[in-house]
Parts: structure tokens; sequence; C-alpha cells
């Protein structure tokens, strides 16, 4: 929008215009250039930051035998790639994550529908849960170790039990806001319970589900990576922690690095699955611009 | 917009070319000047060649190297893994009897794991390390950090049976037993220098580090382990292996060699470089303790005995029913190559082995003895 | 009225929310008798009870006295139709078109084709793939009625359905409902807090008093069938809608 003030010659009176802007008056070569620029932004931030810490590291502004470049990292994780020693590593914390994390979110699902839909198990279930939640999953691996011995068992069971709390939440909460009116129109068209869930409680509480399923899916990662520390004699958070003891800071990091691009996609693939399963629900990455 | 890329181009261009600051190894050492230290004569120095098993450890008089106080009193801390294990004792009763006080030192011995500790000697905050040169200390020096053994601890008594401990299966004996693809249950970590020890004892019976497999167990779970059949070898420590000792479904394999101590005091920038005579001094009443304390068997005397129970918060029966161990200043020559291959075996260790020359210095306790090179 | 079969009569009916001292009584007592094929408007002001009559007449809801009993064999006679949070948003319009149909187990086949010829009927062919997100209130509402017909209900139940449009398309949508029960002769019961709407469309008007709604007038709009919007410029029209006000405007003043 564009005001501008220009004075009347003959009795000096001042007037105030509204004009058309550069956005009305060309607005697709604004909308590109919007998008182009918002774009730019997402990519050279993060791009400038690691050049920044490069050139840190090359100015010894920081020790980079503490921090190691970026360069080295990625050098160091470039080779470790390529003699094969980086994806059975990778491929352990992935396994691990991606079992806990199909076991939570099944559980959480059935639980927080139930509980959602019937006032009766959710009276019965309530106050357990409530309580287990705020427990920190962390402190429960000695009781997981001695159920389910050494292996894979604690590991699964950690990421599945920490999973499960974020899902049950969410879902229970879902199902329980869904608007009255849609389960009346249900009711009077005569549906049955099973009727119920598929047409109206299962999508209705879908995206809500979702965004917890979301949160879930970063948390495993980092839980996976604390528990094998402790308990594993693989994986990538076994990696950070046994580089770290044998002074190893180069590796230390290549094992970060992994643990977090695993993360970041982990979470987007969970984001994407859920937009294809709620292809009614709004975008959750509200741009400025429509 | 196209400033703020070409901003970037630029750090870009001036990040790719900027010469890494190579960090060199070795602080400067300007050669000093060594007295002849009265008390210690020939037995003060062992030619570092000699890997004989019955070597008799170096020694001076009882009381001697006499402290030389430093002109202005130094705070110093030196970590250690553990205050109750019987190495530590010499370092302990050293403090107790002011030794480090009569060269000028105010020493604080800290409890710190070794991970913990290792990058805190490489920053220099703080200044020593009773520990070992263990694949974190090799790894840590090749990265760049200036940390360098300059002590020895002890070598065991010959009589001691502290070692790889095996469970015999049926038709084998103690002479032949053969250990590949056995489980190996350990408290250890595979990046310890009992990797060279376990290493050498692994492959005399067809095993080796990389044939073995590790579990990773509590000390109290080590001898259970073994004696249920959880794993088939362990490494037992002191006291720990008199439960199996004389029991005809065990065999001892072999321990830590005689005459050649694997760990002792590392010392990282502070004391290397900037401040050398406080780290002879420190080295000076180390060794003066050793001679005047634990000279030979120091368990024969039971009042000693007594001290040493209340140092190291121990029960003296326990102390008691092990032989004394051979406490040694000194460093073999070699000790650092064969702990790297062995390193390279358990594949906690990645490149090139680096030469004695870089990681350990004899000078310091050269010095504090009087020898000249 | 002297109708021998009614499709829906309800006697000494009332309904009270909550217990104790904090019970409030929301409707009636009231006696309502609805003839096969009746287009009846309950026409009331604010929080009078009159939505609480729907919710029992379509089983959500029981009574606390009396009964409303509805002539039928089936068990789920009534179709409804709600003022917003109607149709479904994640399901597209000819999905939730056919809702009814797929709740009765209708083959697909012949379900999708009953569905379409509602949408067609209503104007909204072209949006039988569309979400309701993207749809204006005044389609949604048109597609609620679609869904509610499509099962050819034996009752039908609207709960002021217009409410939230406005003046405008609520006139046009109030043609077009005339247009759709004058040929499928439904019967109806039509909610509103509207007078003209209650006029143009009823077969009868009944007027509800104020909480507990019990029924203050009942009225028949001089206007034959079948009938279009026309009426509203009747003079007729007029006189019975100041006739009515008078009798709503005292219940319609807050206490």
């Amino acid at each position: 929008m564009n005001t501008a003030v220009r004075k009347e010659r003959t009795d000096s009176t001042a007037v105030l215009v509204r004009r058309p802007g550069p956005q009305e008056l060309h607005p697709v070569r604004t909308h590109r250039r919007r998008r182009a620029l918002e774009l730019s932004l997402a990519l050279a931030v993060p791009l400038l930051l690691v050049l920044l810490w490069q050139l840190a590291a090359a100015q010894a502004w920081i020790d980079d035998r503490v921090y190691p470049a970026p360069t080295t990292i990625l050098a160091d994780g470039w080779d470790r790639a390529a003699a094969g020693d980086l994806w059975p590593d990778v491929w352990a914390t992935l396994k691990r994550v991606l079992a806990g994390y199909a076991i939570g979110t099944a559980s959480g699902y059935a639980l927080g529908l139930l509980m959602g839909s019937l006032s009766l198990v959710r009276a019965a279930l309530e106050p357990l849960l409530d309580a287990l939640y705020v427990v920190p999953k962390l402190a429960l691996l000695p009781i997981f170790l001695n159920m389910f011995g050494l292996g894979e068992g604690p590991q699964v069971a950690l990421v599945a039990a920490t999973v499960f709390f974020f899902v049950w939440i969410s879902t229970m909460s879902a199902v329980m806001s869904i608007p009255a009116g849609y389960r009346d129109a249900g009711q009077v068209f005569g549906a049955s319970s099973w009727q119920m869930f598929r047409h109206v409680l299962l999508p209705a509480s879908l995206p809500a589900v979702l965004v917890g399923a979301r949160i879930a899916a970063g948390v495993a990662v980092l839980v996976i990576v604390a528990s094998e520390q402790i308990a594993a004699a693989n994986g990538l958070g076994h990696l950070i922690f046994d580089s770290r003891a044998l002074f190893q800071n180069d590796v230390m990091f290549v094992g970060i690095v992994c643990v977090a691009v695993l993360g970041v996609v982990f979470s987007e693939l969970v984001r994407v699955l859920g937009r294809l399963l709620t292809p009614w629900a709004p975008r959750d990455r509200g741009r400025g611009q429509p | 917009m196209c400033s703020a890329v070409l901003a970037a181009g630029a750090l870009l261009v001036s990040a790719g070319c900027a010469a890494q600051e190579s960090g060199d190894g070795a602080g400067a050492s300007e050669p000093r000047t060594i007295k002849a230290v009265s008390g210690c004569g020939d037995g003060s120095w062992t030619d570092p060649a000699d890997l004989a098993a019955d070597r008799a450890p170096a020694r001076c008089a009882e009381g001697t190297p006499a402290p030389q106080p430093l002109t202005e009193r130094r705070k110093l801390t030196i970590a250690t893994g553990t205050l109750s294990a019987e190495y530590v004792a010499p370092l302990q009763v050293a403090v107790a009897q002011g030794e480090f006080k009569k060269e000028g030192l105010d020493v604080t011995l800290k409890v710190l794991p070794t991970p913990d500790a290792l990058p805190l000697l490489a920053k220099g905050d703080i200044d020593a390390q009773w520990a070992a040169p263990e694949a974190a200390v090799i790894n840590g020096v090749n990265s760049g950090f200036d940390i360098k053994w300059v002590a020895g601890n002890f070598s065991p008594d010959p009589k001691s049976k502290s070692g790889l401990w095996v469970r015999l299966k049926d038709g084998e004996s103690a002479s032949h037993v053969p250990m590949a693809d056995r489980k190996l249950g350990t408290m250890i970590g595979k990046g310890s220098v009992i990797a060279y020890p376990m290493n050498q004892a692994l492959k005399k019976h067809g095993g080796g580090l990389d044939k073995v497999q590790f579990q990773a167990l509590g000390s109290a779970d080590v001898l259970t382990a073994l004696q249920n059949g959880g794993v088939d070898s362990a490494w037992l420590l002191d006291p720990v292996w008199r439960k199996v000792d004389g029991d005809d479904r065990y065999a001892f394999l072999g321990g830590q060699p005689a005459g050649e101590p694997l760990g002792g005091m590392l010392f990282g920038p502070n004391l290397l470089t900037d401040d050398v005579d406080a780290g002879v001094a420190l080295l000076r009443a180390y060794i003066r303790t050793i001679n005047t304390y634990f000279a030979d068997d120091y368990k024969k005397d039971p009042a000693f005995v007594a001290e040493l129970a209340r140092l190291m918060k121990t029960d003296r029966t326990v102390l008691e029913s092990t032989p004394s161990l051979l406490m040694d200043w000194e460093i073999r020559a070699g000790t650092t190559n064969r702990l790297q291959s062995a390193y390279r075996a358990a594949g906690v260790s990645e490149g090139d082995p680096l030469p004695e020359s870089r990681l350990v210095d004899r000078a310091l306790y050269g010095e504090a003895v009087g020898h000249r090179p | 009225m002297g109708e021998p079969h009614p499709k829906l009569q309800a006697n000494d009916l009332s309904r009270t929310f909550g217990r104790g001292p904090s019970a409030v009584a929301a409707l009636g007592p009231l006696d309502l008798t609805v003839a096969p094929g009746e287009f009846v408007c309950i026409a009331g002001p604010s929080g009078c009870g009159k939505s609480t009559l729907l919710r029992i007449a379509s089983g959500l809801l029981r009574p606390s006295t009396g009964e409303l009993a509805i002539r039928t064999t089936s068990p789920r006679p009534a179709a409804m139709i709600f003022q917003d949070y109607g149709i479904y948003d994640w399901k597209n319009v000819l999905a939730n078109v056919r809702f009814g149909l797929d709740i009765q187990r209708v083959p697909r086949r012949e379900a999708n084709a009953r569905a379409r010829d509602w949408l067609a009927r209503l104007g909204l062919a072209d949006f039988a793939s569309a979400y309701p997100a993207t749809l204006s209130g005044g389609m949604r509402q048109r597609v609620a009625i679609a869904r509610a017909l499509a099962v050819e209900p034996e009752i039908l139940l609207m709960d002021e359905p217009f409410a939230a449009l406005d003046a405008q398309l609520r006139m046009i949508l109030q043609d077009e409902l005339l247009e759709l029960t004058q040929t499928t002769r439904t019967t109806t019961l039509f909610i509103t807090h509207s007078l003209e709407e209650a006029i143009v469309l009823g077969d009868r008007v009944l007027v509800m008093s104020a909480r507990p709604g019990r029924f203050i007038a009942e009225r028949r709009p001089p206007f034959p069938r079948p009938r279009s919007g026309e009426v509203r410029s009747a003079p007729e029209f007029t006189a019975l809608k100041s006739e009515l006000w008078q009798l709503l405007r005292p219940e319609a003043v807050p206490a």
C-alpha cells in the first residue's frame, strides 16, 4: 500500500492519497520475488551458520581439536560411510527407533481412543497413566534391563514407552474434543459403534493425533541415543559416547550429525505421512503469504 | 539480497583458503641443567631397553631425592579414576606425609573418570593425571593435544595371578585353551591398557582381541558371570582371583607382564611446557615416596598396612590377601608401541602408530634422580 | 386436530437439566401432534427449549416426563439437519451425502447414484469431489440438506439450519427448501427464531414461550400448496407476522 501527501498548490490544503503499490501493480512479479526471498533465506541462514563455524575453526577462534570444522566432520563421515563403518550403527539405531515407535504409536492410539470414547475406561485408567506420564522414562531403563535382559528388548521398550505417552495423550484429548455435533449426526443416522469409529472418531481425531506422533518421532530419537549410551554395544548413541570415552572428537561429531539428520528425516517422514492421511486438514507449516 | 549472497561467498572462500594452524606437538624444550642427586647412584636408573621379567626396579636411598622447594608455592591438581585402588597408594601417602608440601607444591587429588579428565588435562584445566596411556590418550595426542606419559606406576608381583582366567571346558587343560570366538567378561573398556596383556594371553591360546567377543560387565558381576557360565573367560583383578585360585575348573592364562609398568603419571601442557620445574618437583616427591615407603615388600610392616588401610578406606585383611606391588617409576622402551598394536587389534584406535617420542618423556624423572642422558 | 394416525405424537413432554437445587426446567410440559406429510414450524426466543424438543424427537435425548411417539417400523426414521458441525470435513461432498446410505449398508453403486441425484437437485453436481472446507456456508448447508434427504427419511428434523447464513442466502435456501419438500412431502419439524421463515415454510406455525418452552399459539399460514417465495409480499403474510410477533415479543424480551 502506498500513501503520499500531495500539496494542492491553489489553496494549500494537504491531501492524503491511497495508491496502488508494487503488490497491486505487479502481483505476479512481487509474489515470485517474495517466494524467492523466503526460499533463499531458508537455505542461506543455516548455510551461513555452518560457514561461520568453518571460519571459526580455520581461524582458530575455536579449538578445532575440541570442535572440529564442518569439513573435517564431513570428510570423516564420508570416509566412514565409504568404508561401510557407519551404516551398521545407523541401521541398528534405526531398527530400534522404528520398532519402538510402531509399538508405542499403536498402543498409544488404541488406548487413547478407548479412553477418549468410553468414560468408564477413562475413569479407571486415567489417574494411573497420568502418574506414569511424568516419570522420566530413562529412569525406567534399569527395570527394562531386568525384564528383558541385555539385547534389543530394553531399548525398544524404552522408545515404545516414551512414544506411547505422547500418542496416548494427544489421541485421548483429540477424541474427547470432537465436537458433539459430529457424533450427533452419526448417532441420528443410526451408526453402530464400529461405523461411528470409522466414519467419525478416527478421521476427526487424526490431525491432532498426527501432531502428537510427529513430536513423538523427535523424542524417540532423543531417547534412543541416551539409552544406547547405557545399554547397547552398537548404534549411533553408542558411537557418540564410545568415541567420547576414546577421546575421538571428530568421530563423536560425526555421530551427533548423523543423529540430528536421522531425527529430522524421521520427523519429516511422519509429517508427510500425516499429510497423505489427512488431505482435508489445513497445512500446519503456515507460510505468511497465501 | 544479492549483497548477502556475495558476503556468504566471500566467507566461504576465505574459510576454504585459510590454512589450518598446525599444532606443533612438542613444546619448546630448551636444554635443562641436570645436577647429580645425592642418594641416587647407579641403581637409580635402569636401561629402558631392559625388559627382563626379574629386573630390579630403580631405587634411591630412603628420603632421596631430597626436596628442592620451588621459589613460589604452586597449586596442582592431579586427577585419578579412584582413590581406593592399591596402585594409587603412593600418591595418597605422599600427600599424607607432606612430601609434596616439601617441594612447595599444594597438591589436590581429584577423582574423575578418564573420559572426563582427559579433555581437562588436554586443555590445561588440570595439571596431571594418574592413569595410563589408554587408547583415549593415544587418540588425543593424535588429534594434536600435548600430553605425555612421564612416569610409571607399578608392575605386578610375580606370584600374583591377577589377569585372564578361563573356565575350562571338557578335555581342555591349562596349557592349551582355544580362545577364538569365546566370550570374555570384563569391567574394563576396550580402550584400556589391559588390552595389551590380554592380547598377549589370548594370542598364546589361539585367540586375539579381534577374535573374541567382549561383554562389558560391572565389577561385581564379572566373577559371577564366569562362575555361572555367562561368559567363558574374565579378566580378574586383585583380590577377586583368589576366589577361583586352586579350583580345577578354572585356569589362569596370564596377566600383566612382569617388569613392565603399563601406567602412571600423565602430564598436560601445564607441566610439560609452561612450568617444567613444577613437573620435575612433582615427580621428585613421588619418587621419594616410593624410595621411603614402598621400596620393597611394604606389606611386611603391619603398622604400615594399617595406615594404608586407613588411607584407602579399605579392610586390612583385603590388603594382606595379595602380595605387595612392585612400585616402579620408570617406563620401558617399546611399551607404547606394544600398547598401540593391541589397541589396533581391539579396533579402538585408528591411523598410523605414534612414535614413542610423541607419547613418552623420560627426561623429567631422569632429572629428578640426576640422570644425565 | 382429529388426525387419526399422526406421524408424531408428544404427550405431556418435558425436560429438566441438572440435579438438585441447580436443576433447570428447559422444556414443557407440552403436547404436539404432527400429521404425515405436514411441515410444522416452531418459532420461539433463544433458549426456550426448541432444540431440546428436536433432540428428544431424534433420539439424542430422553424426556424427563411424558412420551413422544413416532408411527414407524424403522428404528431410525429421522434425519436431522443441524445449524453447524453437520457435515464432515474429512469426507468430500459426495461421501458426505452418501453417509446415511453407507450407514444403512446400501451397496456402493446404488448409494453413489442416489447421492449424485440429490447433488444435482441441490445444484452441487460440480462439487462432488470437493472438501467442505473449500465451500461457502450456503453450499455446506445444501450438502447437509442433501445428506438428510438422500436417506428418504420418514421424518425430517431441522434445527435452525439457516441461522448461520446471511439474509439473502437464507431467502434463497428457503425457496429451495420449499420446492424440495413440496415434492417429497416429508413430514418435517422445523425450528427457527425467524417468524418470517416459519410462515413461508410451514403448514402450521407454533409459537413457543420463553424457558421452559410451552406452546402459546398456533396458526396456519393461509397459503395453499404448492407455494413459492412470493408469498412474502402478500398482505396476509405481513398481517400474520405482526400478529405472531405481538405474541412472541414479550417472550423474547430478556427477563
